[in-house]
C-alpha cells in the first residue's frame, strides 16, 4: 500500500467514524415528531411528562414491575384474556393502572377486570363555560372529598381535557373523581345541538386488590400541549410520584417503540450496556487509543526516502 | 492533477460526514402514519368566549343558593378559576363572585342558627335561643346586603359588558325568596323570646375561678312593680348552677358556686318561671360575661425510668385546686418530644397518657410536660418530669483487602450489638470514588464491591463506613478504615513520559554529540563526478550521481569558479540558493534556482517527473554559457 493511498484511507476512515458519531448523537438526542414520543417537544409528544418522571415503554403487560404505574393510553386494539390477567395481577399486587382512553378500546379491559366503568366513546362532551379555550376543550372539576379515598386527587381542582367522552359508572366500587360542570353537554354529531346535559363523569377510580385503577376518558391530557393546563401536572404527578411509570405500547398499531428511531436507540442502549461492563470498557478505550494512533499522521512518513538510481 | 486528487479526497470526507448527519437527522424526525394517534391539536382550536354561558353559570349558582344547595354553590364559586371568560369581564365577575360567596355563607349560617334557636326555644334553653337568634338575624341581614350588591351594581356592570343578565333572573328570584324567608323567621323568633317580666341581674365581679364563687344581684319587675318570692334560676353556659329568691321588693342577691368550667368565658343568665297568681308570664334576664381563671390549680406528674427508642411508657399525675380539691373531667395536655396527647382527668382528678419514645430520638434526657389545658389562657398550671433515652451501642468492623485500580475489590465487615449480629442494617461506604450502599444479612455481615478509580495514583485512601441499624434503639456507628491499592498507571505513565521525552530530545539533536556524525549531502556528493562530464568518463571508477543531483553539483562548481563561492557542508539546498542569489545579482540565478529545486524535489517530493531532468539539463547548459 503506497503512502498516498494510506493517507487517503486514514482520512476516509476518520470521516466515517466522525460521521457515525454524529449519526448516533442525532438519533439519540435530536427531537423527533413521533406522536406520544418522549423525545417529541411538539404538541403531541410527552417530553414534558417523561422529563419529570421516569417513563418507560413496555410491550409486555406481564413484565411491568410490581408497585409501578402502568399507563394504558390511546389503545387502538382490544385487550386479550392474557392482557387482562396481567393487568389484574399488577393491580392485585398493589400497582396502579391509569387508563386514558376515549376511543372505547379500553372497555374490553375494563369489562375483563370486572370494573363498573365504561367509556361511552360514541359521545364527546363540550362545556361552554368551564373550558380552557373553547367548548371542545372542557375543564373537568375534581369532586369534593374524593382525595380522602384517593390521595392522587389531593391539591387538584381541575383537569384540562380534549373532547372527552362520558364515563358510565355502574359498579359499587367505582368512584367519580372528576366531572364536567352542570353546564356541559353532549351534542349530536351531525346537528351539533345539545342532546344530553351534564355533569358527566370523566375520571373515575376503583380499588382492585391492593391496587388502584384510574380511568380518564381522554387520551390527550398527558401531552405537552395540555400538561401545563389547569392542574394536569399536579394530577399526573400525584399518580406518578415515587413510582416508575410504564406506558403500554402493545396496543398501538405502530408506536414510538416501533419507529426506526426507537429501535436504533434500543440497539445503541444495548451496545452501550455491553461495552460498559468490565473488562469491555477498558478494551474499548484501548481500541480507541489504537485507532487514534493509526489514524494520526506519522512524522516519519511525511518524507520519502530519496529515489535510488535503480528506480529509474 | 495532484490538486484535483486532493479535492476528490476532501469531497469524499465531507460527503461522508454530511451523509451521516442527513441520515441521522432523517431518522430522528421520522413520522409515523397518522392513523397511529388520532389526536386533536389544541392550537387548531380558535379561542372562544360565551357570555351567555357565563349568565347560565350565575343562574345555576343562584339557583343552588336559593334552593339550599349551599355546598354546590360553594363548589361553583370555588372552581371559578377554570371558567373561560374574557379579561374585560374578569374584574366584574370576581366582585360578583365575592358577593355571591358572602350571600351563600350568610344564608347557610343564618338558616342553621335559626333552626338551632327554634330547637333551643322548644327545650326552654332561653340563653342559647336568645344568642342564636341574635346571630341568625345579623347573618340574614348580611345575606340581604350581599344579594342587593349582586342585584344592583354587579348586574348593572354585567349588563354594560353585554352579559345577558336576564338569563339569571330565575336564579336571582329564588335566592331573594330565601333571604326574605330568613328575615321573616328572624322576626318571628325575636318576638317569641320577649315576655312581660323585667329581670335584671348584675355582679361586682368580672372574673371567676373555675369551680369558684360569684356574687350576683338583681331585681324582678312586672309592669314597673317589684315581684317578691319568685325563684330566679341561674345558668352558666347553659348549665344550671343555683337559684336566688327575690325579696318583697323584687330584689335578689347572693353568692353562688359555679361548676368547674374549662372554657375561657362564662355567660350567666337568670330565668323566672310563669306565675299567673302574680301576673308573671315568665322571662329571662340580661347576660353577664365573666372571664374564667385557672390559676388556682396544681398539677403533678410522676417520674418514669429510662427507655429505648420506640418503647412506650405511661406518664401519670393528678390535677387539683391549690386547696387540694380534684378537678374532674378537666382537659390535660401531655407533651413529649413534640408529640402532644390530650387526656381528661377522672373524677379524682387523676390523668394518664401512653407515650412512645420516637425512633429518631438520640441519647439524652427529655422532658414530659403535663399542662392543665382549658380553653383559656389565664394561669392554667403545668409541670414536667424527665425521661432518659438511651441506645444500644453498635460495633462495626470493616475489612478492606488490597486492591488494584480499575478493578473491583470486595470490602467486607460485620455489624453487631450486644454480641449479636445486626440484620438489615444499612451500610454506607463513602470512598473517594463514590458512595456505595448495602444491607447486612441475617448474621450482620455485609460485602460491598468497590472499584478504585484508574485516576487514583495514591497507594492508600481513607474510606468511611457507616452502619445505620433498622432498629431505632440501636445506635448508628461510623468507622474510618484505609483501603490500600496499586495503580499500574503509576509505572506506565512515567515510562511513556520518559520514552516521549527521550524521543523528542533525540529529534532536537540533544544526543548528537554522542553519535557518529552522519554524512551530509555535500559529503555524499564528494567523490562523484558530474554527470555526463568527459572527466567522469575518463575517471572510469567514479560513481555517477543521479542526473538531478549531478546537475546541481555541477552548477555549484560553476558558481565556485565564477564568483568564488564557498558552499559549506552544513548548508541546505535553500541556503545554497540564497548564497547564489546574493553573489550573481540576477545573472544566471533563475537557472541555478530551478536546478537546485529540481534536486530538492528529486530528494524529498512524493512524486518526481522525469521531464524535469531535461529542463535542468537545459538550465545547466545556459548556466555554463553565462558563467564560463
Amino acid at each position: 500500500l503506497s503512502i498516498r493511498t494510506a493517507n487517503v484511507a486514514r482520512a476516509l476512515a476518520a470521516a466515517v467514524i466522525f460521521g457515525l458519531a454524529i449519526f448516533g448523537i442525532l438519533v439519540v438526542y435530536a427531537p423527533d415528531s413521533v406522536a406520544l414520543s418522549p423525545n417529541n417537544y411538539g404538541w403531541n409528544g410527552i417530553h414534558e411528562v417523561s422529563s419529570a418522571y421516569a417513563v418507560n415503554f413496555t410491550t409486555s403487560l406481564s413484565s411491568v414491575p410490581p408497585g409501578s404505574v402502568l399507563v394504558i393510553m390511546q389503545p387502538s386494539a382490544n385487550f386479550s384474556a392474557q392482557d387482562i390477567a396481567a393487568v389484574r395481577a399488577h393491580l392485585e399486587k398493589g400497582g396502579t393502572v391509569l387508563v386514558a382512553d376515549k376511543s372505547g378500546f379500553a372497555n374490553s379491559l375494563l369489562q375483563g377486570l370486572g370494573s363498573g366503568v365504561t367509556v361511552e366513546s360514541q359521545d364527546s362532551i363540550q362545556d361552554p363555560i368551564y373550558n380552557w379555550k373553547a367548548s371542545t376543550l372542557p375543564t373537568a372539576l375534581i369532586q369534593r372529598g374524593v382525595a380522602q379515598g384517593f390521595p392522587f386527587a389531593k391539591n387538584v381542582s381541575g383537569i384540562a381535557l380534549n373532547l372527552p367522552s362520558p364515563l358510565l359508572l355502574q359498579g359499587r366500587n367505582s368512584t367519580a373523581i372528576a366531572a364536567t360542570s352542570q353546564l356541559s353537554y353532549v351534542a349530536d354529531a351531525t346537528s351539533k345541538t345539545q342532546i344530553v346535559k351534564g355533569p358527566f363523569t370523566v375520571a373515575a377510580a376503583e380499588r382492585v386488590g391492593k391496587g388502584t385503577l384510574v380511568v380518564v376518558s381522554d387520551s390527550q391530557f398527558l401531552l405537552n400541549s395540555e400538561w401545563r393546563i389547569a392542574d394536569n401536572a399536579a394530577f399526573i404527578g400525584n399518580i406518578f410520584a415515587n413510582s416508575s411509570v410504564y406506558i403500554d405500547a402493545s396496543h398501538w398499531s405502530s408506536s414510538p417503540l416501533t419507529s426506526s428511531t426507537a429501535q436504533l436507540k434500543a440497539e445503541f442502549g444495548q451496545a452501550y450496556a455491553v461495552i460498559s461492563a468490565i473488562p469491555m470498557r477498558y478494551l474499548v478505550t484501548l481500541s480507541f487509543v489504537v485507532v487514534a494512533l493509526l489514524l494520526m499522521p506519522g512524522r516519519e512518513r511525511t518524507r520519502r526516502r530519496p529515489h535510488s538510481p535503480n528506480e529509474r | 492533477v495532484k490538486r484535483s486528487r486532493q479535492l476528490v479526497v476532501e469531497s469524499a470526507v465531507i460527503a461522508s460526514v454530511l451523509v451521516m448527519i442527513t441520515l441521522g437527522g432523517s431518522i430522528a424526525t421520522t413520522h409515523l402514519p397518522p392513523s397511529f394517534a388520532n389526536l386533536q391539536n389544541p392550537a387548531s382550536v380558535t379561542k372562544h368566549y360565551d357570555l351567555g354561558a357565563l349568565a347560565q353559570y350565575y343562574n345555576a349558582t343562584l339557583t343552588d343558593i336559593g334552593t339550599g344547595s349551599y355546598p354546590n354553590a360553594s363548589f361553583m364559586l370555588d372552581t371559578f378559576s377554570f371558567v373561560n371568560i374574557p379579561a374585560s369581564v374578569n374584574q366584574t365577575a370576581l366582585k360578583a363572585n365575592a358577593d355571591l360567596a358572602a350571600l351563600n355563607s350568610s344564608i347557610a349560617s343564618a338558616s342553621t342558627n335559626l333552626t338551632r334557636a327554634q330547637s333551643a326555644l322548644d327545650s326552654r334553653d332561653y340563653v342559647n335561643a336568645t344568642s342564636l337568634t341574635e346571630t341568625a338575624c345579623q347573618q340574614a341581614k348580611s345575606a340581604n346586603s350581599s344579594l342587593s350588591a349582586f342585584q344592583g351594581p354587579d348586574t348593572a356592570k354585567f349588563h354594560a359588558l353585554s352579559v345577558p343578565t336576564v338569563s339569571y333572573a330565575k336564579g336571582r328570584a329564588l335566592a331573594a325568596g330565601e333571604v326574605s324567608s330568613l328575615l321573616s323567621a328572624c322576626d318571628r323568633l325575636t318576638s317569641l323570646l320577649k315576655g312581660n317580666a323585667l329581670l335584671v341581674i348584675s355582679s361586682p365581679q368580672r372574673t371567676i375561678q373555675t369551680g369558684g364563687t360569684v356574687v350576683l344581684n338583681g331585681s324582678l319587675e312586672v309592669n314597673g312593680t317589684g315581684v317578691g318570692g319568685q325563684d330566679a334560676v341561674f345558668f352558666v353556659n347553659g348549665t344550671r348552677f343555683g337559684s336566688l329568691v327575690t325579696d318583697s321588693a323584687g330584689d335578689l342577691g347572693g353568692t353562688l358556686t359555679i361548676p368547674f368550667l374549662y372554657k375561657p368565658v362564662a355567660i350567666i343568665q337568670a330565668i323566672v318561671g310563669r306565675n299567673t297568681t302574680v301576673g308573671l308570664d315568665g322571662g329571662y334576664s340580661n347576660l353577664l360575661n365573666f372571664t374564667i381563671l385557672f390559676n388556682q390549680t396544681s398539677i403533678v406528674v410522676g417520674d418514669p425510668p429510662a427507655y429505648l427508642p420506640t418503647q412506650s411508657f405511661h406518664a401519670s399525675g393528678n390535677l387539683t385546686t391549690i386547696s387540694g380539691v380534684p378537678l374532674p373531667n378537666a382537659p390535660v395536655d401531655v407533651t413529649f418530644l413534640g408529640e402532644s396527647v390530650m387526656t381528661t382527668t377522672n373524677t379524682q382528678g387523676e390523668f394518664g397518657a401512653r407515650l412512645t419514645v420516637p425512633a429518631n430520638a438520640t441519647d439524652g434526657t427529655y422532658y414530659v410536660y403535663a399542662a392543665f389545658a382549658p380553653q383559656g389562657a389565664f394561669g392554667p398550671s403545668f409541670n414536667f418530669t424527665s425521661v432518659k433515652v438511651v441506645h444500644l451501642p453498635l460495633t462495626l468492623t470493616v475489612s478492606a483487602p488490597f486492591a488494584y485500580a480499575g478493578f473491583p475489590t470486595d470490602v467486607t465487615g460485620t455489624a453487631t450489638a450486644n454480641g449479636t449480629g445486626v440484620a438489615g442494617a444499612h451500610v454506607t461506604l463513602d470512598t473517594p470514588w463514590g458512595t456505595y450502599g448495602t444491607v447486612t444479612d441475617g448474621s450482620g455481615r455485609f460485602k460491598v464491591a468497590v472499584t478504585v478509580s484508574p485516576t487514583s495514583f495514591a497507594f492508600a485512601a481513607p474510606i468511611k463506613a457507616t452502619a445505620a441499624p433498622s432498629e431505632p434503639y440501636i445506635a448508628a456507628e461510623t468507622v474510618h478504615p484505609s483501603l490500600h491499592f496499586l495503580n499500574i498507571l503509576v509505572a506506565i505513565l512515567p515510562a511513556v513520559l520518559l520514552v516521549t521525552v527521550t524521543y523528542e530530545a533525540d529529534k532536537l539533536g540533544a544526543f548528537e554529540r554522542f553519535k557518529r556524525p552522519r554524512p551530509r549531502l555535500d559529503k555524499t556528493l564528494e567523490g562523484y563526478a558530474p554527470y555526463g562530464t568527459v572527466a567522469a568518463k575518463a575517471a572510469g571508477g567514479a560513481t555517477t550521481l543521479p542526473e538531478p543531483l549531478a546537475a546541481f553539483r555541477e552548477a555549484q562548481l560553476l558558481g565556485v569558479a565564477k564568483y568564488g563561492l564557498h558552499f559549506k557542508p552544513s548548508q541546505t539546498i535553500r541556503e545554497a540558493i540564497a548564497v547564489v542569489e546574493m553573489a550573481s545579482k540576477g545573472n544566471g540565478f533563475e537557472e541555478f534556482r530551478r536546478i537546485a529545486m529540481t534536486a530538492e524535489d528529486y530528494l524529498y517530493a512524493p512524486e518526481f517527473e522525469r521531464s524535469r531532468i531535461d529542463l535542468a539539463t537545459r538550465d545547466l547548459d545556459s548556466l555554463k554559457r553565462y558563467w564560463s
